[in-house]
């Protein structure tokens, strides 16, 4: 997908502020899957947007057992926190093939300096990603195991719809089940059952990379998964919850 | 918004535990996940026996004080 065409699917900017975002791009860069991006603690002077694939945040302890803290989409900033920040307290690395467009830190401060209101577009990225993370902690402190897939695969799909790579019930997700276990905290066997526990009760079924939601309404429940947090336009909302079904761009 | 209840009082539900590929899965209560070998699961039963026999004691103990200082 081009810059133009990610950011006009999140439907957050004007065309004017797409074309201001697409024009601050100083470069494109792919990476194979399960490359590592960013290093925690690197300097960094550059925010790369996520134009194809998926990208995982994450943190990996003493034990050398890792923690997935967050999965991007296409359309999401990977690293606007450290613009501010100017080096990340974690790592970033590609869970698939992906391709990224960098625009300079000193743009962005052009950008902040000169337009105020894609500034605050921006900043509200930002604060959707830490919302998000909260969720994440509630998903690993107060979910049972099935709860925090099913959790997840619902909030996996309404992000994903939301950009049109998901009709609302299936979407690609090539994920392996170890990169599940480390969303979810979980082994991979534990993964595995849950996974089973869930085709099961007729609410989604995984396979080859795809997921296929049978009863979205079932698996919210399950999950407890209420969009709110994710800040996504009400129509959006509205047409996810009613059960509609879109018609997949073709990068979908 | 829900009532708001102190975290993570005791369970009175006891743990699912279930054999899968060889592993030991103990489910809940609460979001507990973990998976075991076997032989960390016996041992794991093991020290849950002692303790749970330990706490019953310190159950037994505090209501005999209860008792006796009416």
């Amino acid at each position: 997908m081009a810059v133009e065409q990610v950011l006009r699917s999140r439907n957050v900017w004007t065309r004017e502020e797409r074309a201001i975002l697409e024009a601050a791009v100083s470069e494109y860069r792919s990476f194979d899957a399960r490359a590592t991006i960013l290093r925690r603690g690197a300097s960094i002077e550059v925010a790369t947007l996520l134009l194809e694939g998926f990208v995982s945040r994450h943190v990996d302890g003493r034990d050398g057992l890792r923690q997935l803290v967050a999965m991007q989409a296409p359309g999401d900033f990977v690293d606007l926190h450290g613009y501010p920040l100017k080096s990340l307290d974690h790592d970033v690395g590609s869970l698939t093939p992906v391709k990224l467009a960098v625009i300079p830190h000193w743009k962005l401060w052009q950008i902040q300096n000169e337009n105020p209101d894609l500034a605050r577009k921006l900043w509200f990225l930002t604060v959707v990603d830490a919302a998000i993370h909260r969720k994440w902690m509630f998903r690993l402190g107060r979910l049972k195991a099935v709860q925090r897939l099913a959790h997840f695969l619902c909030e996996t799909n309404a992000r994903l719809f939301a950009i049109g790579l998901s009709d609302g019930r299936r979407f690609a997700l090539p994920l392996t089940q170890f990169d599940l276990a480390d969303v979810c905290g979980l082994t991979s066997v534990h993964v595995n059952r849950v996974m089973r526990e869930l085709r099961e009760r007729g609410l989604c079924t995984m396979r080859a990379g795809s997921v296929e939601i049978l009863d979205f309404a079932g698996l919210m429940r399950l999950g407890a998964f209420e969009p709110g947090y994710l800040y996504l336009n009400d129509d959006v909302v509205k047409r996810l919850s009613a059960g509609e079904k879109m018609e997949l761009s073709e990068d979908g | 918004m829900a009532e708001w209840k102190e975290p993570f009082q005791p369970s009175d539900d006891a743990g699912a535990a279930s054999a899968e590929e060889g592993v030991v899965i103990l489910d809940g209560p609460f979001s507990v996940a973990v998976t075991f070998t076997p032989e960390a699961a016996l041992r794991t039963s093991e020290n849950l026996r002692l303790a749970a026999k330990l706490a019953r004691e310190q159950r037994e103990r505090a209501l005999r004080k209860e008792v006796s200082g009416l």
